[in-house]
């Protein structure tokens, strides 16, 4: 065996080494005092958490006061008070764990010199400071042990180092343990040859041969002598020293074992020379399990590999059939009060380190035992314990914030800390959040537990498993309840005020939405989040929907046709069937035309394709001309525009007035640079372009002005107008809501009005506006005086001829032109004298639709764009339904039967007061639906009050709730109260608040329920929907928080 | 051979560059040129005259001797002769086989026909330290030597000018590594304590009559001493100094330690990666050798993401004293393989021009102990000057002619490599 050992050529350093390190530590200590930033004040931090698991125990709603990276103390919150100056981290919601420690690893290189017996090598000295360790600090470890080399037989000593913080003080235990490997892995290793037999000199000679450890019995053997030579101490060899003082520091030699004889020798040693054993990478302990208990005195603790995560190991029959996973073990040496710490199977998986500790838990570890085994055993193991591993006093500040407590899966690394250094945090994903609540109603009847996790404005997932980006903002609202956003299935939001004068079918209510209505914002806090928006009017009017986010959102414009049916049924049901009848006919006109049209195009491609052949040169003038043709339609669709959009609206009565100025104005000889149509635009950026044009329609009376004002498409009356023709000022004002808005300004000299109009919240913003059609009294030849004087009854014919004048100018030519514009005065006509003409108008209709026809090879002529008919469309396709407002029930019946049955529309029943006189009356209908409200309970002559939301749902029709208010929209909720409080169901009322209006309305609304994919229009409730304790929290539209109670935020 | 060097080698060193140009000398002088000197001054139409292998003179009016050659400097610029500080090259072979060879010199193997030297000489290098190279543990000991000479003796400067240790290892990990050289400077520092204390123990009982103790004294006198314990005595003494290799920024903190530990007088040589470590290179006030690649790309492994890394910038940032080492990429092309091109480049990222003619001549100079004799052009100095073509560290200036102990050692008209090179002119075939 001498031969052995004074083969081992390389020989330790003494004691030299030890007390080098502690003059390097001292150095550089003293480097750290002289530098100038320790001067500055104690850095302290205060982090407080859902739970603190400090290694020994777990405490809920803890605090843990850090000074200069170093904890101090650690309690429930609340428990002590931490300086005022401390810096405080909020970490609600989230977990600490102390940072973790990794049992073994190679993270210092691998060692492969010549020797297998190398005990003065340390593993310290391989480890490279400046190495880059963010996938380790991510997966929360943020101490490693190294190890010095794991093939050779006594490959040196390892260290503890911590993975980030500044180089200097990283060192947590420069030398730990002495390492023995016992596996294969050391019998034949790597870059040991036999050198080879060469020449020999005097003053090189040969070296002598290496031994060849390459039996267990022979590495025993070996090892076995070298302790003997160390226990007697008489010994001056480097290695012998080197051992020596190993077991004399009292650390425990790490052993790597794996099989059941490699424990074996491992025991038998350490018994033999007295010193306690680490024992590494142990597999086959089944024989030692009755031994544990006496294993106390010989083995320190044990480290057990955790399988490769994730990994398919396909393990052999035998294995299988004995169970022989590690947590097996783990239990058994726990109970005999062995030490256990867990290792990743290799580097690679060390980022997977909680993961595969998780798995222990299956052998009936608890979480604390399975987290102590990652992060305080190894610490201990280590000799590092007093340093890292645990979260107490004076321990350095390592630890790791989760998302979640550990080993729950999902638990995800938020941040992690060194020395109270943040090292890593987690990108947040900002456009995600997840909406923690004890139940969240996902519709039909359904509440299930969980969370919403929402995803820009949409729902991604709903439920206990949701995936979601670790970064996601967590909001908690602990035992509070979640339901889709209400809908108020009819309101007068967002008008600011009722809604003056009347709108058409034409009329976009969603151009007249004001953005600032502070209703909107008190109907959101009762948890409305759509609105469906109707007004006053004719008698079919067009319903429009909105969200009531922060930026009103117009969901569809429209997304109904409201029609009033009278309760006297023989006329409701003329006007009514006038309306749909003209409105079918409109919409069949365009049914043919677009057929033909794919007809014409496709012979006329086919023709193309022969005239190519034949004349090339011919193309060019056919495309010529089918320009113009298309040019033409547009500007004929233009012209249609102004005099059709208010034809069905009832004209306002000083528009009479006007004329009569106007009238009178002729005889004043004076020039008149005022009176006719004005166009104009507003320049505000504020408000979108499609509004900021303005229509003007002046006449000037000595020096008054009158007229009306066009904006916002509303047609208001001015008032208190004047013009100062020496000056040129002009200025009026305009009644909007409750405000007056006064314009003024001043004409240049080629007449156009420079101003300001006065815009409420926008502020003073300019006005520019130009005649576009004198209407001034002129000398008697002028063109215009013939249409002044025309019959005021014709007002609206003549102001469209003046219009189309420069039109017909332009285009006299052609003639297609001309005709179309005949069509358009008749078709004029017999609108404006529907009510007259109701038979003709059917007739009138076909003819137009048939005119196409008889043109072959011309393209099928384009019907007229009627935007007052154009929603009928829509109607007539299915896509929206049909909002019959109706009381009486003769006409509900009537109404019934020409809505649903005869032109087959889905329809919804506003009102149906008498209903509650006859339930059925209404059964024998389909594609009917009700929408309940304002008023829920219903009193019929004497009889007792009927609940009518109670009444729809028991004859089983879908209903929602409308408001039918402004101000008092956000009342909806609890007039709902009342209703279920006198019967209805609590679940039919929140569906008729939420899912039931969407299908109401249409297939596309993606509001109504809480479902991946759905509008993320949430509530949260603090309790069961309808309960009086029951408070809104939180309302969320499109995926923006758009109220939070006081207390939540 | 070795023994020559281990008495006050500098003392030698100063007799053999004396020796080598007291052979009469014809003064020689360059009049109107431009002379940087070094020190602060520019003189515009000075001369500069030489004698006997020194400055005789230098100023804007010295009188020229009827006898001396006179070189016309017009137009010309004249600067102290460039110091490198460390190279391998010049070298029969860069390393010894065995690692722990502290007693070999350079001197030994040092080719004064090398091409290195000829390229120094065409480069303006003068004065160069030429030290063993980085694949060892304790590869022996460096010089100092002037770039001109037909015989190593007439070109040392300073032949205890360093003792190259390096930090990365030759084979296997660096923990093995380490673990050696702790051995090798441990071993030597416990002998020459056990001899300090035999050394006391004989000066305190001086007439001691046992015979083993004598024995032992007299294996421990100086003159029986073996060539490896003189010469690590010399290191741990501070009679020589280590030149310290370290390969990457890890090596730095395991350099200072050693430093720490056995009490080295040490300059450091740091590779590219060092930068990392600055702040420890910073706080421990050693000067450092920078890598000859002095701008460069580097690639974070992580998110791969390219940052320049400019090493003067960082270096001076943090406060480091350095010098500037070259590469050996050859000589056809302009880069890091010539002294004034890195101080061409160290002056384009923020150094003055003053500063970077500096760092190529006087700053090294300092930086090897030898700016008694070079570094700067004043009287009583080493005749080590470059005549330039126009002004230094422009790429278009070439060096016209090289003065090392007031000879022309390089003279750009007879450079028939360099004309070949630039005109494509064939060799000559008679």
């Amino acid at each position: 065996m001498t031969a052995v050992r004074t083969k081992l050529s390389s020989a330790t350093m003494t004691g030299n080494m030890a007390f080098g390190a502690v003059l390097f530590l001292a150095f550089l200590s003293a480097l750290s005092v002289a530098s100038p930033c320790v001067a500055q004040m104690a850095k302290q931090d205060v982090y407080y958490a859902k739970e603190i698991w400090t290694g020994d125990k777990v405490i809920q709603d803890g605090m843990m006061y850090v000074v200069d990276g170093q904890v101090i103390r650690v309690g429930s919150r609340g428990e002590f008070n931490v300086v005022p100056t401390a810096k405080i981290h909020d970490m609600s919601g989230k977990v600490i764990i102390p940072g973790l420690v990794a049992a073994q690893t190679n993270l210092g290189g691998s060692q492969n010199e010549n020797e297998t017996l190398t005990p003065q090598i340390q593993a310290i000295d391989g480890f490279d400071f400046f190495a880059d360790q963010s996938k380790l600090l991510k997966a929360g470890i943020t101490s490693a042990q190294i190890s010095p080399g794991s093939q050779r037989l006594m490959p040196g000593s390892g260290a503890v180092v911590q993975l980030a913080g500044d180089v200097i003080d990283r060192i947590v235990s420069e030398k730990d343990s002495l390492r023995i490997v016992l596996t294969s892995a050391s019998r034949q290793p790597p870059r040991i040859y036999e050198p080879a037999v060469g020449p020999v000199s005097e003053d090189r000679p040969l070296e002598t041969t290496r031994p060849q450890v390459a039996s267990l019995p022979a590495s025993l053997a070996v090892l076995r002598q070298i302790f003997k030579q160390a226990k007697a101490g008489d010994s001056t060899d480097d290695l012998i020293v080197a051992v020596q003082k190993s077991l004399a520091a009292g650390a425990p030699v790490r052993v790597s074992a794996t099989t059941t004889a490699e424990i074996r020798g491992a025991i038998g040693l350490a018994k033999e020379f007295g010193f306690k054993l680490i024992l590494e990478n142990c597999v086959g302990l089944e024989p030692f399990v009755s031994q544990f208990d006496k294993w106390d005195s010989v083995v320190a603790g044990v480290v057990l590999v955790a399988p490769s995560p994730g990994k398919i190991t396909n393990p052999s029959v035998d294995a299988i059939r004995q169970q022989v996973n590690p947590w097996k073990y783990a239990r058994q040496l726990l109970d005999a009060g062995i030490p256990v710490a867990i290792r990743a199977s290799s580097d690679t998986d060390l980022p997977q380190t909680v993961f595969s500790a998780g798995q222990f838990m299956q052998g009936g570890l608890t979480a604390q035992e399975t987290l102590a085994a990652i992060t305080s055993t190894p610490a201990k193991l280590s000799n590092a314990d007093a340093q890292v591993g645990m979260l107490s006093e004076k321990r350095r500040a390592d630890f790791v914030v989760l998302s979640d407590s550990p080993f729950r899966l999902g638990a995800q690394v938020m941040e992690t800390y060194v020395s109270g250094e943040s090292v890593y945090k987690v990108e947040e994903a900002r456009d995600t959040i997840v909406v923690r609540a004890d139940k969240v109603y996902v519709g039909d009847g359904k509440f299930i537990e969980g969370n919403v996790v929402v995803k820009g404005t949409t729902v991604r997932g709903v439920g206990d498993q949701v995936s979601a980006p670790a970064g996601a903002q967590v909001r908690d609202f602990g035992d509070a309840v979640i339901v889709p956003g209400f809908v108020d299935m009819g309101a007068g939001l967002g008008f600011g005020g009722p809604i003056s004068g009347s709108a058409s079918l034409a009329t976009k209510l969603s151009e007249q939405l004001f953005m600032d209505d502070p209703a909107i914002k008190y109907a959101r806090q009762q948890g409305i989040t759509t609105a469906l928006l109707r007004v006053n009017g004719g008698a079919a009017t067009p319903v429009a929907a909105f969200k009531l986010g922060d930026d009103v959102r117009v969901i569809g414009d429209p997304v109904a046709i409201r029609f009033k049916f009278g309760d006297a049924p023989a006329s409701a049901i003329a006007s009514n069937d006038r309306l749909l009848k003209s409105g079918k006919a409109y919409t069949d006109s365009w049914i043919k035309y677009k057929k033909d049209l794919a007809e014409y195009e496709v012979k006329k491609a086919a023709a193309d394709k022969k005239k190519a052949a034949a004349k090339p040169a011919a193309k060019p003038t056919d495309k010529k001309t089918d320009s113009k043709d298309v040019k033409k339609d547009e500007k004929a669709k233009e012209k249609a525009k102004t005099p059709e959009k208010k034809t069905p609206v009832k004209k306002p009565v000083p528009k009479e007035g006007d004329k009569d100025e106007v009238k009178e104005k002729k005889k004043k000889p004076l020039p008149d640079p005022i009176t006719g149509t004005w166009d104009g635009e507003i320049d505000q950026e504020r408000v979108p372009a499609q509004f900021r044009k303005v229509k003007m329609e002046l006449a000037l009376t000595k020096d008054e002005v009158t007229g009306t004002f066009t904006f916002f498409t509303r047609t208001i009356e001015i008032g208190g107008g004047s013009f100062n023709r020496e000056t040129k000022e002009l200025q009026f004002s305009i009644t909007r809501g409750e405000n007056e808005v006064p314009i003024k300004g001043k004409l240049d000299d080629k007449g156009t009005f420079e101003g300001t109009i006065e815009l409420g919240p926008l502020g003073e913003s300019p006005i520019v506006a130009t005649r576009t059609v004198d209407k001034s009294e002129k000398p008697a030849d002028d063109e215009e005086e013939e249409d002044g004087d025309k019959p005021e009854k014709d007002k609206p014919v003549d102001k469209e001829k003046e219009k189309e004048k420069p039109g017909d100018k332009d285009e006299k030519k052609d003639k297609p032109a001309d005709k179309d514009k005949e069509d358009k005065k008749d078709a004029k006509k017999e609108s404006v004298k529907k009510d007259d003409k109701k038979a003709e108008a059917k007739k009138d209709d076909k003819k137009e639709s048939e005119k196409p026809k008889t043109e072959e090879l011309k393209p099928p002529k384009k019907p007229r764009e009627n935007k007052a008919l154009e929603p009928y469309k829509a109607l007539f396709a299915g896509e929206i339904p049909a909002i019959v407002e109706t009381n009486n029930l003769y006409s509900l019946k009537a109404a019934a039967e020409l809505f649903s049955k005869k032109y087959k529309l889905r329809t919804i029943m506003v009102g149906a007061r008498d209903l509650a006189r006859e339930p059925e009356a209404l059964k024998e209908f389909d594609n009917l639906s009700m929408i309940a409200g304002p008023a829920f309970s219903v009193t019929i002559d004497k009889n007792p009050p009927t609940n009518m939301p109670q009444l729809f749902a028991t004859e089983q029709f879908p209903f929602g709730f409308q408001s039918n208010g402004t101000t008092g929209a956000g009342q909806l909720p609890s007039a709902i109260q009342f209703a279920i409080s006198s019967g209805l169901s609590s679940i039919d009322a929140l569906n008729g608040l939420t899912q039931n209006p969407a299908n109401m309305l249409s297939k596309k609304m993606n509001f109504g329920r809480i479902a991946s994919g759905k509008d993320a229009d949430l509530v949260v409730l603090s309790g069961p929907p309808f309960e009086f304790s029951t408070k809104v929290l939180a309302v969320m539209i499109d995926g923006k928080w758009v109220y939070e109670r006081e207390e939540q935020k | 051979m070795l023994q020559r060097f281990s008495f006050s080698i500098s003392f030698v060193a100063v007799c053999l560059v004396a020796c080598s140009i007291s052979v009469a000398q014809k003064p020689l002088a360059i009049t109107n040129a431009t002379i940087v000197t070094g020190t602060g001054e520019t003189i515009e139409k000075g001369t500069v005259l030489f004698r006997d292998g020194k400055i005789q003179a230098v100023g804007a009016d010295v009188k020229v001797p009827v006898a001396a050659r006179v070189i016309d400097g017009t137009d010309h610029y004249v600067i102290p002769g460039m110091v490198e500080s460390h190279s391998s090259a010049g070298l029969s072979q860069s390393n010894e086989t065995n690692q722990n060879v502290p007693y070999v010199t350079v001197i030994d193997g040092i080719d004064p026909m090398n091409p290195y030297f000829r390229d120094a000489r065409r480069n303006g290098v003068t004065t160069v330290r030429i030290s063993p190279g980085n694949s060892t543990m304790i590869g022996g000991q460096a010089a100092v030597i002037k770039t001109g000479g037909q015989f190593i003796d007439e070109m040392v400067v300073d032949g205890v000018a360093g003792i190259k240790i390096s930090m990365r290892p030759v084979s296997g990990s660096r923990m093995a590594h380490l673990a050696k050289l702790r051995k090798a400077l441990s071993d030597a520092k416990d002998k020459l304590e056990d001899e300090e204390k035999a050394k006391d123990k004989k000066d305190k009982d001086a007439k001691a009559d046992d015979a083993k103790k004598g024995d032992k004294n007299k294996v421990a006198s100086p003159k029986a001493k073996s060539e490896l314990d003189k010469a690590m005595n010399a290191l741990l003494t501070g009679k020589n100094s280590a030149i310290i290799y370290c390969e990457k920024a890890m090596d730095v903190g395991q350099a200072l330690r050693l430093i720490k530990d056995f009490d080295l007088k040490a300059s450091l040589v740091v590779g590219r990666d060092c930068h990392k470590a600055v702040k420890q290179i910073a706080a421990s006030k050693l000067p450092v050798i920078l890598d000859p690649t002095l701008v460069y790309w580097e690639e974070d492994p992580r998110t791969r993401e390219e940052r320049k890394i400019i090493l003067p910038e960082i270096y001076s940032e943090a406060g480091v004293k350095f010098v500037f080492q070259i590469g050996r990429a050859g000589s056809s092309t302009v880069g890091n393989n010539y002294m004034w091109y890195q101080a061409a480049t160290a002056m384009k990222y923020g150094m003055t021009e003053k500063e970077a003619i500096a760092s190529v001549t006087s700053l090294p100079a300092k930086f090897l102990n030898v700016d008694k004799f070079v570094g700067t052009i004043e009287a009583g100095k080493d005749a080590d000057v470059v005549l330039l073509s126009g002004a230094p560290l422009k790429l278009n200036t070439w060096v016209e002619k090289t003065i090392i102990g007031g000879e022309v050692v390089y003279n750009k008209e007879d450079d028939v490599q360099l004309r070949r090179l630039l005109t494509g002119e064939e060799e000559d075939t008679k």
